[in-house]
């Protein structure tokens, strides 16, 4: 580590470690890793930085890695946007729980867009990620987060009256289009639904279905 | 201007502005650009950085510009990260994808945002488009949709978009179906009774990649 022996023509003298120094004016390069204890600030305009918060009545700190066009700080007050990444720390040396957010406000709106490891993608909110899909077979669905879920299904040729069952069970019955008006829906439950035959004479026949509901 | 004439314990020599360096610990202020070669740490939090890594396609490069809650090397950890991907293939940038991650150390959520649309662990989210009468979204599922008013039957139907198999459909009228499928459209027939046109109304849903 060299150190500098400093004395100024103004008579003061001091140590400086010169690992320590950049220069301020002019286009630096900097080929170590630099290691900033707070933030880096962008004149009139944005940082990047790192918050420490209290989180769950004290028992966990919360640490905010973030990229803000303002002031973490004054953000309530701000319009604008940042991304956030998070990580909880249960006892100051563990994370345990991470998650990221990104925001766009104005002065009296927000909009975020947050994500957490369990699967959970929320837009203001409102879970909008899709849980599972099945879009290769005959039989398939969409499950989407905030509980509604589309089942389709039929193209055979099918012997009638028969049952037909959902891709995936809803919660309760869900709302039904078929496409055969030979056939009507009988009975119907959440796994699935009667097929029975209004044209007499009928006992083989195609057809297809929609249902839309919920799954929780 | 105050100069500063400076000589190390290892017998190296210089002069240095003192109006132009300060310490790195504490605020300052950079006027000029600052380059940095591979990394920036936040004490204890997380790092900026970069790093380049080897591709499927070992003609490409991947480079990735990061944000980071731990360190980057070793993400398997608890915490977050947003990464900006470019793909680089003879020097020259290909591709770029927007990498945006959660973890909880076992659990890791990942949403991507690319040039064909935006994917959550691995499922489609977004919707590639919407017009008249359908909506196509990037998981490849298409939904269609039309109110054919009270046609003759039979009536020749045209799907408002094309499907790349045979969609599922549902009817709200039990006195016509469709039949003789087609990708691109179906006919209307009549189900049953004596009657010669019927209202109808349809969704179809399919794959439209």
């Amino acid at each position: 580590m060299p150190i500098l022996h400093v004395k100024t023509p103004n008579g003061v003298q001091s140590d400086v470690d010169l690992d320590k120094i950049v220069m301020t004016e002019g286009n630096q390069t900097i080929s170590g890793i630099k290691t900033f204890n707070y933030k880096i600030h962008f004149s009139n305009f944005g940082e990047i930085g790192r918050m420490l918060t209290r989180h769950d009545g004290d028992t966990k700190r919360l640490h905010q890695l973030y990229f803000s066009t303002t002031k973490l700080e004054n953000w309530n007050s701000d319009g604008g946007a940042k991304i956030t990444l998070h990580a909880y720390d249960s006892d100051y040396s563990d994370r345990e729980d991470g998650g990221f957010s990104i925001l766009a406000a104005t002065d009296t709106e927000k909009s975020d867009l947050a994500g957490y490891p369990d699967g959970r993608l929320n837009w203001c909110g409102e879970s909008i990620y899709i849980v599972s899909c099945n879009t290769s077979s005959t039989c398939g669905h969409i499950r989407y987060g905030n509980g509604i879920q589309i089942c389709w299904g039929g193209g055979g040729l099918f012997d009638v009256p028969r049952d037909d069952s959902y891709d995936r069970p809803f919660i309760s019955a869900p709302g039904i289009g078929m496409n055969n008006g030979e056939l009507d829906l009988g009975s119907s439950s959440n796994t699935g639904f009667h097929v029975y035959v209004v044209t007499s004479g009928i006992t083989k026949t195609y057809y297809t279905y929609i249902a839309i509901g919920r799954w929780k | 201007m105050a100069t500063l004439n400076w000589k190390t314990p290892n017998g190296n020599s210089g002069n240095v502005d003192l109006d132009k360096i300060v310490m790195t610990e504490g605020n300052q202020t950079i006027s000029g650009i600052k380059t940095f070669n591979n990394l920036i740490k936040f004490d204890t939090v997380g790092e900026i950085g970069y790093r380049g890594t080897m591709h499927t396609d070992p003609t490409k490069t991947c480079k990735q510009l990061y944000l980071t809650t731990g360190d980057f090397n070793e993400w398997s950890d608890a915490g977050a990260k947003m990464a900006l991907h470019c793909y680089d293939e003879n020097d020259e940038y290909s591709d770029g994808i927007i990498d945006i991650a959660a973890s909880d150390g076992t659990n890791i959520s990942e949403l991507y945002i690319g040039r064909n649309g935006v994917d959550w662990n691995s499922i489609g989210i977004s919707i590639d488009s919407i017009g008249s009468n359908y909506i196509r979204y990037n998981n490849n599922i298409q939904i269609v949709w039309d109110s054919l008013g009270c046609p003759d039957l039979p009536c020749e139907v045209t799907y408002p978009m094309p499907f790349v198999e045979y969609p599922r459909i549902g009817i709200c009228n039990g006195e016509a179906h469709f039949t003789k499928w087609y990708y691109t459209g179906c006919t209307a027939i009549r189900s049953r009774g004596s009657y010669t046109s019927a209202y109808i109304r349809y969704i179809a849903i399919g794959k439209w990649k």
